[in-house]
């Protein structure tokens, strides 16, 4: 199978960008004005499992977890898991794709039909999936440095309308839902990360697993809490709720003197990229996978039909817009905890069992020789 | 070669691709074909919405001018009246420049979520415009009348707004702001109130005072000076005047201050079963006018005169809480608001009978004015007998 190696810091970008796609929803009303404890809560969660993330491959350096699967598992479970893997892979960037086409559709187009916005969407993610993980992630370095300033920027506008008192009381609601929204923001956002070990082979000698995860935790759950922050700060816990694409509004209510103002479309920006770059790396896990699953010489031909697949896909998976809401709000956690945390532990039990095994084999041989 | 022959035929197919598909919008626009709304005053007349819109006309040329008309449309609902005007116009009304809602006493009176909820939704409102209610009997007056001074109304009027910080006597009336005030627990909500005044012979539009709310219906009028002391118990001002009959020598001397700064602290302290609200202002003014001769404003005179001005403050905050408690019985200073921050426990037991309790609060002040300096006159000004 042909290997792209990508830089630790075109990875990072990617994980990074990856992250902060995931912040034009506002989710986890129900934990009011301390949402932002709950994002650090799920930080502080997450960092153990991402641990076990680069444990995997550090056991299997340059392998894509499929290939890890076949090497601890059985043929015929690693393929029926390569399977399952593939098929959440390709749900979720198509749960992606109709998530920023309703964006589209609800704040900047409203009157161009929804195909037309997927279409041209779709194009550009089969011409990056054909492309590679390599030139993906030569994007992602690039655009990390211009989202990341945007996003930044805008925070730092968005401080006129911010309000200290927004924040209090801290814990007002009792814990519960903090830590439902924290383990909501766990699955939703930061354990999707898991695709990475799918889409992108870390080699042994130029890439640092456990630096790339941590860093990507660093920056990513930084713009996370940031971003959040802002939205309470600006609009308070109360108007956070009755808004569906929170950092959209809070945005379009900057306006220094005459000249400032009418910036939202930067947001919008931000996230479509952030958006196209979630929908080709989940999209490029699911080829992998689909490539593993038959043996294929490449991914390549089947690009194309897959993309299409991800057009419809994505119009037949939700209903509408509220759908969706309801779906990361109360469903997702249990849709994603087998594969970002239930199967990553079994693959690194199995995995550890194999190492030991070999070492053993190798120093018994070596001691005998 | 072949690498080269492909790469033409690539580039020949993302021109012909763009050139053909990505030439412009999908619902492609002229500027013409809009009518650019930068005002709306709202009338409810026999359960119907009548819309009364400032729109602009925009003529161009080399001495492009911008001027503006109304006109009125009905509906059952806001969004209704709005897609009505198309029958008027025949163009679509286009709202990301409305700068202005006026809404009439009546609809203040009997709620406003029914106006709110659409300039909440429809994506192509902006949440930073101003909604005020009208004194008038109708919405629409503020806008029927040719103005004087400006063009477009809504626009001039906006500006009233954006340099409201130098007189402070009408508070804010930012949509968002609006939304926010309603959802708050503990927080009344207050809006700008706009009338017609008589200048040179002409009633022009402006803004004086505060309307008050109860959840989202009107309940009464703050006058322009009482706003002021409003703004200063929710620390809202920026700057401003103060002016005070400061007494000389037994003879009431007229003295206006400058206000630099100003900070206001609100604070529930829990005293037994009661509890008692402590504003503390501190205030930093300049004399900036005194009519009058021979008032000390050397440095123990001007102690004194800055004392009188604390007296007044103190005052006022305590009258207008008085008679906000007996008159409306409307939190519109967020007490119940500092409570909950301060105490979510004390908070979570009283919130249900807040209503009643607001009503018997009790308020401390203290006030301190500082001086900081007389402009440039040292001294009043000096007439020789």
């Amino acid at each position: 199978m042909n290997k792209e190696v990508s830089s630790d810091r075109q990875i990072i970008s990617m994980m990074t960008l990856y992250l902060l796609g995931n912040t034009l929803f506002g989710i986890g009303h129900m934990a009011k004005q301390d949402v932002w404890v709950s994002v650090l809560i799920s930080i502080s969660l997450i960092a153990p499992v991402y641990a076990l993330y680069a444990r995997i491959i550090t056991l299997y350096p340059g392998y894509y977890l499929f290939e890890i699967m076949d090497e601890v598992f059985t043929p015929i479970i690693s393929r029926l898991l390569t399977f399952f893997f593939s098929f959440y892979y390709f749900l979720t960037a198509a749960a992606i794709t109709r998530t920023f086409s309703e964006f589209i559709h609800i704040d900047a187009l409203p009157e161009t039909p929804d195909i037309v916005s997927l279409v041209m969407m779709g194009l550009v993610i089969i011409y990056a999936i054909k492309n590679g993980m390599e030139v993906l992630g030569r994007w992602a370095q690039l655009f990390n440095y211009i989202l990341l300033g945007v996003v930044f920027a805008v925070s730092i506008l968005s401080l006129t309308n911010a309000n200290l008192e927004n924040l209090r009381p801290l814990l007002y609601n009792d814990i519960k839902p903090v830590l439902q929204v924290a383990i909501q923001g766990f699955f939703f956002s930061f354990g999707e990360l898991v695709v990475f070990l799918s889409a992108v082979s870390f080699s042994k000698d130029r890439n640092k697993p456990y630096r790339v995860y941590f860093y990507s935790l660093l920056i990513g759950g930084g713009f996370v809490v940031l971003v959040v922050l802002r939205n309470l700060l600006v609009l308070g816990p109360q108007l956070v709720e009755q808004t569906h694409f929170t950092s959209y509004n809070v945005v379009g209510l900057i306006r220094i003197g005459k000249f400032l103002q009418r910036i939202e479309s930067s947001v919008a920006m931000v996230f479509i990229l952030a958006g196209f770059i979630k929908t080709a790396v989940c999209m490029f896990a699911a080829l992998k996978g689909f490539q593993h699953i038959f043996r294929l010489e490449h991914y390549r031909p089947v690009a194309a039909p897959f993309g299409l697949l991800l057009i419809i896909t994505c119009r037949l998976i939700f209903k509408d817009m509220m759908q969706i809401v309801d779906f990361l709000n109360y469903y997702n956690a249990f849709y994603s905890f087998p594969f970002q945390l239930l199967l990553p532990v079994a693959v690194w039990i199995a995995a550890e069992i194999k190492h030991k095994k070999k070492i053993q084999v190798t120093s018994a041989t070596s001691s005998e020789g | 070669m072949n690498y080269k022959r492909v790469c033409c035929l690539w580039l020949i197919f993302i021109y012909l691709f763009t050139f053909i598909f990505l030439s412009g919008c999908w619902n492609y626009r002229e500027i013409e074909d809009l009518s650019i709304v930068t005002g709306a005053a709202v009338d409810k007349e026999d359960d119907q919405f009548r819309l009364t819109v400032e729109i602009v006309n925009i003529e161009g040329g080399s001495n492009a001018k911008v001027a503006s008309s109304i006109i009125t449309s009905y509906g059952a609902t806001m969004f209704e009246a709005s897609r009505n005007a198309i029958n008027i116009l025949g163009k679509r009304l286009y709202w990301s420049h409305t700068t202005l809602i006026v809404l009439s006493e009546q609809i203040a009176k009997e709620g406003l979520v029914p106006v709110l909820d659409w300039l909440a939704r429809d994506p192509e409102i902006r949440q930073t415009l101003n909604i005020v209610v009208s004194k008038e009997k109708t919405a629409h007056e503020i806008f029927h009348l040719p103005h004087p001074v400006f063009n477009v109304i809504s626009f001039d009027l906006d500006n009233i707004f954006q340099n409201q910080g130098s007189v402070s006597k009408t508070p804010d009336g930012e949509e968002w702001k609006v939304l926010k005030n309603l959802a708050t627990p503990g927080l009344d909500l207050v809006l700008p109130v706009a009338l017609l005044f008589m200048s040179e012979g002409q009633l022009i539009p402006t803004f004086s005072g505060t309307a008050v709310f109860k959840k989202d219906r009107l309940k009464g009028y703050l006058s322009p000076d009482e706003t002021r002391i409003f703004m200063f118990i929710k620390d809202e001002i920026k700057t401003g005047l103060l002016t005070n009959n400061v007494i000389q020598e037994d003879v009431p001397v007229k003295v206006t201050l400058e206000i630099i700064d100003n900070k206001t602290k609100m604070k529930p302290v829990i005293k037994g079963e009661n509890i008692v609200m402590r504003i503390s202002t501190i205030t930093n003014v300049s004399i900036a006018e005194i009519e009058g001769r021979a008032l000390d404003t050397g440095e123990e005179g001007s102690m004194e005169l800055a004392g009188q001005f604390e007296d007044m403050l103190q005052e006022d905050i305590k009258n207008l809480v008085m008679h906000v408690q007996k008159e409306f019985g409307c939190d519109i200073f967020g007490f119940g608001n500092a409570i909950r921050m301060e105490y979510p426990d004390v908070w979570k037991e009283i919130e249900s009978d807040w209503d009643r309790l607001f009503q018997s609060i009790e308020v401390v002040t203290e006030s301190q004015v500082h001086i900081e300096n007389t402009a440039l006159s040292s001294k009043p000004i000096i007439v020789r007998d």
